[in-house]
């Protein structure tokens, strides 16, 4: 097998006419240099820097001389025979043509498929018992370092609601801080460091204590779940990955994949919501307070969301499903509550307070 | 024989068109991509420099000018060397942030940080000039970078300095300064590049790109691109010895849109996995559009600049997400 080719000393961009000859049998590519000399060159020390249909290149040596083959019979033939290149394989993949492609790409798709779906909660998930509780704390006082700077914190309303607390769930811990927020908002949130941040809106709307009940016990079976370091874990892990993936590619589908990311995270909250829901009720039982407080709580949420949205976008499951999902629970697994005068007492000194400062 | 010679001369100062133009395709690179995408999943990253070089020694490879082909010398695993060294470049610098952020000094710990981002930025840049260009030759001659690491480290920081002072309007300076300083010190053999840039100009460029393209709603935003890239390439010029090579581009402002507009429903529609198409026809349309002219005689280029192996700042440069000018 022979060829002609342009060949380059190395020395000057002069481009010299030369014959190739591929010796097969001794592993050598001889370059004739018409009326000078004749190159024996060993196929292991040739390069491959370039391939494609219509130009092969190849480069030897130090520093480099180069050759530009226009054959591609030649082309084809040269990589068959030189097997010693460590780069062999590689050439072998790329020429697998269009159905091995597909089934790379959708072998990569399934990967990372599998990653992002499996591979990131369960890091999230295990990256958390190696976190030490101390982060949560840390980042909770930070968190509520903004908070405080931002919010007017009803300091009278907040001790009378730990007071609550207190004769609510006597055998627990002393690690709950509960901060009562003066702003006509319904909302509340707990912090990893066990900041439970209520605000004055949502204590308006409650009228009896089973429901303030419900809601520390859902806000707090946040904190002993971790699920704000869960989320955290989450979207940092998925993040990673995602700039890892889209490296190359550019913003648009960058930015498409973050979108689909934060989609995705808020699929994950939610379930850390029922899951809220669920332990929150245990802890209710724990204390023999009356649960129909849990579902009446969401009943005054609900008439409160004036605009439907659809549970798809939403952080915390459509609230009629909350209701049904515990209605269902406290149907099939019924435990005598006990009227807590003491905790009616709390209450009302509580919502006194509250309905006071609202004037 | 005196004839002939005096021919020569005539034609060799009388000024040639040169040809460049990308003879790749999407479906060839997509394969490439594809694979070394593959194999860097299954490899959990590992084979992301040896992707890297692959890909490099494609678009290079198909990359045509004056018939005779550019040609990419990195590897992997020169490139994974380098890799790790900027991993632990940057690995420090992350670690001494968090470490500070941990002990409570958030305010030394940003400064930190800050400074040395700075101080990588210009290491990058010199860094990999030095690797990619003396990785880099055409009919076997090799390019190379001579910039001197202090003194655009010392360019840098007083642009940069000035650049603070002024709320970011010298930024249009700094970039250009570093262009001028970073490009005039590339040498293609004993052939040296020249560019010329001001950044009064390239701030006007912007300035002016930026209200017309809100006043007109975006759609100036492809004449600015445009102007852009005649900047860029229109101040470049290549001299060996008295002689030169000159860059023109015929691009206009519709060439852009056009590229922009096609590019983004192939990305849309493809979910991202027509980029390799994306590539090469922003490469054959770009290179098409460079008209190249000039005396040079590109036959007598010599062999100058040493080989050099060092991917650091390549790696670097892409952990900092720099890019590359040439």
């Amino acid at each position: 097998m022979q060829t002609e080719a342009k060949f380059f000393n190395g020395v000057s961009s002069k481009p010299i006419d030369v014959t190739l000859h591929l010796l097969i049998s001794e592993k050598k590519l001889l370059i004739i240099v018409p009326d000078k000399e004749e190159l024996y060159i060993p196929f292991v020390e040739i390069n491959i820097t370039h391939r494609d249909r219509e130009m092969m290149m190849l480069s030897i040596g130090q520093p480099s001389c180069t050759l530009e083959i226009r054959n591609p019979n030649f082309s084809k033939i040269f990589l068959a025979e030189q097997v010693n290149n460590g780069t062999i394989w590689y050439h072998k993949l790329l020429n697998t043509g269009w159905k091995a492609y597909l089934l790379f790409a959708s072998i990569v798709v399934t990967i990372i498929a599998a990653v992002y779906f499996l591979g990131i909660p369960f890091i999230a998930e295990n990256a958390l018992t190696i976190l030490p509780r101390s982060i949560d704390k840390a980042i909770g006082e930070k968190v509520f370092e903004q908070v405080s700077e931002s919010e007017t914190i009803d300091t009278i309303s907040s001790k009378l609601l730990t007071n609550y607390y207190t004769l609510l769930n006597s055998s627990a811990e002393k690690k709950y801080t509960f901060i009562v927020i003066k702003k006509d908002e319904i909302n509340a949130f707990a912090l990893p460091d066990g900041h439970i941040v209520i605000y004055s809106g949502i204590l308006l709307k409650i009228h009896h204590q089973s429901e303030l009940a419900g809601l520390l016990a859902h806000e707090i079976s946040h904190v002993t779940h971790r699920h704000s370091m869960k989320i955290l874990c989450k979207s940092v892990a998925g993040y990673i990955v995602i700039s890892l993936l889209m490296n190359d590619v550019n913003g648009i589908m960058a930015s498409l994949a973050q979108n689909a990311n934060s989609l995705e995270n808020l699929r994950y909250s939610r379930s850390f919501e029922k899951e809220a829901d669920i332990s929150g009720f245990e802890m209710l039982h724990l204390n023999q307070i009356d649960p129909h407080g849990m579902v009446s709580l969401f009943q005054v949420l609900k008439r409160q969301e004036k605009v439907d949205i659809s549970g798809f976008l939403r952080t915390h499951p459509v609230t009629q499903d909350r209701i049904d999902y515990l209605t269902a629970k406290i149907k099939k697994e019924p435990y005598p509550y006990l009227n807590n005068l003491q905790l009616e007492h709390a209450f009302g000194v509580l919502e006194k307070q509250i309905s006071d400062q609202d004037d | 024989m005196e004839l002939v010679s005096t021919d020569e001369n005539l034609s060799e100062n009388s000024p040639k068109l040169y040809s460049l133009s990308f003879k790749g395709n999407g479906n060839e690179y997509f394969g490439i991509v594809i694979v070394n995408f593959l194999l860097t999943i299954i490899t959990l990253g590992l084979y992301y420099p040896w992707a890297k070089a692959r890909q490099l020694q494609y678009l290079y490879g198909t990359t045509e000018f004056n018939n005779s082909r550019f040609e990419f010398h990195g590897t992997g695993k020169e490139m994974f060397k380098g890799f790790i060294k900027a991993i632990i470049l940057v690995g420090i610098l992350l670690g001494s942030y968090i470490g500070l952020i941990l002990l409570n000094h958030p305010i030394f710990a940003i400064l930190i940080y800050l400074t040395g981002i700075a101080l990588l930025i210009p290491l990058a840049i010199h860094g990999s000039y030095r690797y990619r260009m003396s990785r880099t030759s055409w009919r076997g001659i090799r390019f190379g970078y001579r910039g001197d690491r202090n003194e655009l480290m010392s360019k840098f920081f007083r642009d940069l300095l000035l650049t603070l002072i002024t709320f970011g309007i010298y930024g249009a300076w700094l970039s250009i300064h570093l262009r001028n300083y970073v490009l005039s010190n590339i040498r293609f053999g004993n052939a040296t590049f020249k560019y010329q840039g001001n950044g009064g100009e390239y701030l006007g460029i912007n300035v002016k790109g930026y209200f017309l393209t809100i006043l007109t709603l975006g759609i100036y935003f492809f004449w600015w691109k445009r102007e852009l890239f005649e900047y860029y390439i229109n101040n470049l010029v290549l001299i060996d010895d008295n002689k030169k090579i000159k860059l023109r581009t015929t691009a206009t402002g519709g060439d852009f849109f056009q590229l922009y507009f096609i590019n983004l429903l192939i990305i849309v529609f493809t979910l991202g996995i027509g980029y390799a198409w994306v590539v090469a026809r922003s490469l054959q349309f770009l290179l098409s559009k460079i008209e190249i002219t000039g005396n040079v005689d590109l036959e007598v280029i010599i062999q100058t600049e040493e080989s050099f192996n060092d991917a650091t700042g390549e790696d670097l440069s892409d952990m900092l997400d720099l890019g590359f000018v040439i």
